[in-house]
């Protein structure tokens, strides 16, 4: 047995003072400060976020407004009212409350991120689309869902903007190096909307080469087809399919989706 | 590994050493370590303080030691002057260390000696001692001392003589904390993470920025093999790549100067198994334990008894790792500094994120704590399907598949990212076994109702349909401070009210305990109306505290008030699980069985020599979905060839017989064996068959033989003899002179000669009798 000892008296010994249980419990000690000192605007800041923690809106709206009335300024307490407000769909005042926070750290990729949120929502798709490349080009860490935000933005602008969605649907993937199943997916949905039959059987190639199990995209693929009145290809798509189904090992036949999957299929076949 | 009294454990490191370095230190011999003394009333005979001393007839008992203040772990005998004890330990490698850190509790006085030597006198008088010297004055504390490092390679033993300062003194203490200190402080660390079987990822934190260099090995003395990073910094990630699948390697750390944490028999990681192979292996899952207090501790202690000195192949961790905010500081205490290091450092851990822990992390940025703390996989690298993102990503272990979600601060939405590669990741695994987890409960009435929560709903109404229509065997969540454990169930989706046995259960035992001495098992069929259904769904949050709450949701079998962690065991197709409690008390159990197909039934397979070919034939009853076998043949039971492939019959019912003729194989002891292969690639091995083949061409008369014979060889002359036993071992080497032999010396037996002339080899073989 090993231990590693090493200077963290102050630091332990306040955390075994001020260890305490979930956010109920939290909420209340914050109460009660709040009760000793009511003039504390900080205190009223920090109950905030509790209350947001807690998904409690509109009580961490009014605690960010008292202490906003009792002389907290730092951005940080714009960021916080513009956040809730996202959620209490308020999203012009959130959006106010953000370009405040944004003039104090415009860097803040944060902060661009929710402003896109808050721009998406309220129909505003240039400045979301601004504020979402913000974050992709100066984020250091990126995830699919920020190249899914911005594709979706110029998507839900309008049909003229498929193609720059598409475009940055290639910029996720081509940054991930890798396959990412949400960006094809949002691929697969974009060139489906655009009725790229072409563009579709491709994305549904690259990703049937990349998977370890291909009856569900083969089941899906021969469904496009079918819809799209491609008959022999359907056939061979589900053709495929079963075979794909039929390798598997039964315990995976036995799982429900595979059943349905399965079931699908025979349906299929007499169509095609 | 044992704990006792981990609180005292902490108080006393904390409060009560007067010296604590900002070294890195090893732990030699830890407080509350197990001691032989000897209290019979004199001093022992003998060389005590030595190595090689024999204290088998001593008593044993853990620190602290003593009578009379009523706090002792081990109480000795009250009526004596002096007591002695003794500690054997074993360091492999003491260089690291510059010196050694000395924490002693005595009362009163004491002598302690390291390998027979004197290093350290406290409280006592100058010059000889014995048993009845007093102690110089009455004292009752911890005092320090730093001494030079002594030890040698292997075993070192730590003898140590207290004294009273009276002989009406009506108490003695003892307890000690020896310590081997290096030049670099490292605070966190070692832990390891996303392990794969050929891949490990190692991570520590230093106060000061150096090197970072792992020297690893498949033994603590053989670290031949290095892994380096020569950036200064004080956060260190070493990835480690070319492994071998389920290899034990050991470890130390080190940087341009040399090591900074040396090797020892628990410095380890051992590598997971190829995906898809079956093994033996155990889960340790935690909920909520970041409380950094007494009761995670007595949870931590009581899975480190249970599992005693059996490796633990992961541990999964529920969320909420650290309150109140998993910070930086609080993840130090409540995993890092007297907690779970000794586990982290040769066990991997893998982690879903807590509200608590994203209250310091962002998943939208992938930035805070959590993130900076943990390494998982965003493309795929442990198994799984990537996800760009270390918020959710799946890996496989063996024949088991673990999904983790964040049912924090990502969408949970039908259609969402998450979502989207949750459906796409189940619909690619091929594993036996499934294991979702994520923080806030499916179901739960403990701390947090499931009923009303938005989270719950999200996930129990979004992500239960796609999890049970793949398979899920096993869903672990936490967030509320209890121990609940559901039926065998599927298809409840809606508020505890709803949940009805008769249609949410899933088999016979479905509705039972799933206890093998209860109602029975719970089992995955494959056939009938329920082929492929079910899966318990455990909330486990209680390994830091237990707070409670109704705890009567309807899904639930059993519902706990009480502190504990999952241990998880998956063999083959058996999954057992128990809730081990505080105390070490097995609260519940119950095992999940999966009721697979035999693929092929194999009745027999034969190998027979046919002049100087080998004929090999098996037959089989049954086949499902058979691709065929690959012949493998070897000459010595470890490299195995494959010469040749045979088609099976794919799924059939009927009887088939299959042969193979393997032409002129070598001579000498030869190994066949089938390698079965399913259409999905899984596979399985027959049995071995053994066979001889021996030369016809070499002739030895008279045979059997007492001893003396005549090879008649066209290949002569002979050049060596070598005579080998039934097992294949060399029993001697012989140049004869002519083809006349004489063996009569060797016992009466069988034999194979190896017969080298002109170049060609035989074997033949002999009987003496």
């Amino acid at each position: 047995m090993k231990y590693t000892c090493t200077v963290v008296l102050v630091f332990w010994v306040s955390t075994i003072l001020l260890a305490h249980g979930d956010l109920d419990g939290r909420i209340k000690m914050k109460t009660d400060e709040i009760k000793e000192t009511p003039k504390n605007a900080i205190l009223y800041l920090e109950r905030g976020i509790l209350y947001f923690q807690h998904s409690e809106y509109y009580k961490a709206d009014k605690d960010y407004k008292k202490a906003r009335r009792l002389g907290y300024k730092n951005e940080i307490l714009n960021f916080r009212l513009a956040e809730n407000y996202l959620h209490l769909k308020k999203y012009k005042k959130g959006i106010k409350q953000s370009q405040y926070a944004l003039e104090k750290r415009p860097n803040d990729v944060k902060i661009h991120k929710l402003r896109g949120a808050l721009f998406l929502k309220n129909k505003n798709f240039d400045r979301a689309i601004s504020s979402f490349r913000f974050v992709l080009e100066n984020a250091t860490d990126l995830r699919p869902e920020n190249f899914l935000q911005l594709s979706d933005t110029y998507f839900t602008k309008g049909d003229d903007f498929i193609d720059d969605a598409l475009r940055v649907i290639e910029e996720g993937l081509d940054h991930f190096g890798t396959y990412i199943f949400s960006l094809k997916k949002q691929q697969l949905d974009y060139l489906k909307h655009k009725k790229d039959i072409q563009g579709v059987l491709k994305v549904y190639d690259e990703v049937l080469s990349m998977s370890k199990r291909t009856e569900s995209i083969y089941l899906e693929k021969a469904i496009f087809l079918y819809e799209s009145k491609q008959l022999k290809l359907a056939n061979i798509a589900l053709k495929k399919a079963k075979e794909a189904y039929d390798i598997l090992h039964p315990r995976l036949k036995r799982t429900k989706a595979m059943i349905r999957l399965h079931k699908k299929i025979t349906e299929l076949e007499p169509k095609t | 590994m044992t704990r006792t009294n981990s609180t005292k454990l902490v108080f006393f490191i904390l409060f009560i050493f007067p010296n604590i370095t900002t070294y890195a230190q090893t732990t030699l011999i830890p407080v509350s370590d197990t001691w032989k003394y000897y209290d019979a009333g004199n001093e022992p005979t003998g060389a005590w303080k030595s190595v090689g001393y024999n204290d088998s007839s001593w008593s044993i008992g853990s620190a602290e030691l003593g009578y009379g203040d009523g706090d002792e772990d081990t109480v000795i005998n009250s009526s004596i002057n002096t007591a002695y004890f003794r500690n054997t330990f074993n360091v492999v490698n003491p260089t690291p260390y510059l010196n050694l850190d000395i924490n002693l509790k005595r009362d009163d006085g004491a002598i302690v000696y390291l390998n027979g030597v004197e290093v350290w006198r406290s409280n006592m008088p100058s010059g000889a001692v014995n048993y009845n010297t007093f102690a110089s004055s009455s004292a009752n504390a911890w005092v320090f001392n730093n001494i030079a490092n002594t030890l040698v390679a292997g075993t070192n033993v730590l003898a140590v003589e207290v004294h009273q300062v009276s002989s009406t003194s009506t108490d003695i203490t003892f307890n000690l904390l020896l310590q081997g200190k290096t030049g670099i402080d490292i605070p966190r660390g070692p832990y390891l993470q996303q392990g794969t079987s050929g891949e490990m990822t190692i991570r520590w934190r230093t106060d000061s920025p150096t090197q970072s260099i792992v020297n690893y090995g498949t033994t603590p003395t053989t670290l031949s093999n290095s892994a380096s990073d020569m950036t200064l910094k004080t956060e260190h990630s070493i990835e480690i790549t070319g492994l071998a699948p389920e290899t034990v390697y050991y470890y130390n750390l080190a940087n341009a100067g040399g090591i900074i944490r040396p090797a020892e028999t628990d410095l380890y990681f051992k590598t997971s198994p190829t995906i898809g192979t079956a093994r033996p292996t155990k889960i340790w899952v935690l909920g909520d334990p970041g409380t950094k207090n007494t009761n995670q501790r007595n949870v931590r202690d009581a899975y480190y008894n249970h599992i005693g000195s059996n490796h633990t192949d992961m541990i999964l961790f529920l969320g909420d790792n650290a309150y109140n905010d998993g910070t930086d500081a609080e993840y130090q205490a409540a995993m890092f500094e007297l907690m779970y290091e000794d586990m982290l450092q040769k066990t991997v851990s893998w982690s879903t994120l807590g509200n608590h822990d994203g209250h310091s992390a962002n998943s939208s940025t992938q930035t805070g704590v959590y993130y900076d703390i943990f390494t998982f996989p965003k493309s795929a690298e442990a198994g799984g399907t990537a996800s760009g993102t270390e918020s959710y990503y799946s890996f496989d272990y063996g024949n088991i598949h673990v999904i983790v979600l964040n049912s924090y601060d990502e969408s949970r939405a039908v259609g969402s990212a998450m979502y989207n590669w949750c459906l796409n990741d189940l619909q690619n695994t091929t594993a036996d076994w499934i294991i979702a987890i994520w923080h806030h409960p499916a179901y739960s009435r403990g701390s947090h109702d499931s009923d009303f929560e938005t989270r719950p709903i999200e996930m129990r109404g979004n992500f239960l349909p796609i999890l049970e229509d793949y398979g899920v065997d096993l869903v672990l969540n936490g967030h509320s401070h209890s121990y609940e454990r559901s039926y065998f169930l599927n298809g409840h989706y809606g508020v505890s009210s709803t949940f009805d046995t008769n249609i949410h259960t899933v088999g016979t035992t479905g509705d039972g305990d799933g206890r093998i001495d209860g109602d029975g098992i719970y089992c995955k069929t494959i056939e009938g109306e329920e082929e492929g259904e079910g899966a318990v769904y455990i909330t486990a949050g209680s390994s830091g505290k237990a707070t409670g709450g109704p705890l009567d949701h309807n899904a639930m079998f059993l519902s706990l008030n009480e502190l504990g962690s999952l241990c998880v065991e998956v063999d083959g197709q058996e999954m057992n699980v128990q809730f081990l409690d505080d105390s070490g008390n097995t609260d519940d159990y119950f095992t999940i069985c999966k009721d697979i197909i035999v693929p092929v039934e194999l009745t027999y397979f034969e190998a027979t020599p046919s002049r100087k070919d080998v004929k090999l034939i098996w037959q089989t009853v049954s086949e499902t979905h058979n691709k065929g076998f690959e012949i493998e043949r070897s000459t010595n039971q470890k490299e195995w060839r494959n010469i040749a492939w045979v088609k099976g019959a794919g799924t059939t019912s009927e009887v088939k017989k299959y042969e193979y003729i393997d032409r002129v194989p070598p001579l000498g002891n030869l190994y066949y064996r089938l390698k079965q292969i399913d259409i999905d690639g899984r596979f399985e091995y027959s049995d071995i068959e053994v066979l001889s083949l021996e030369s016809d061409v070499l002739k030895i008369y008279p045979n059997p033989s007492s001893g003396e014979f005549i090879i008649a060889d066209n290949n002569l002359p002979i050049d060596v003899i070598n005579i080998f036993d039934l097992y294949g071992s060399l029993i001697e080497r012989i140049s004869p002179k002519n083809n006349r032999i004489n063996l009569s010396h060797l016992p009466k037996g069988v034999y194979f000669l190896e017969v080298n002339a002109n170049q060609k080899q035989h074997r033949k073989k002999l009987i003496l009798e």
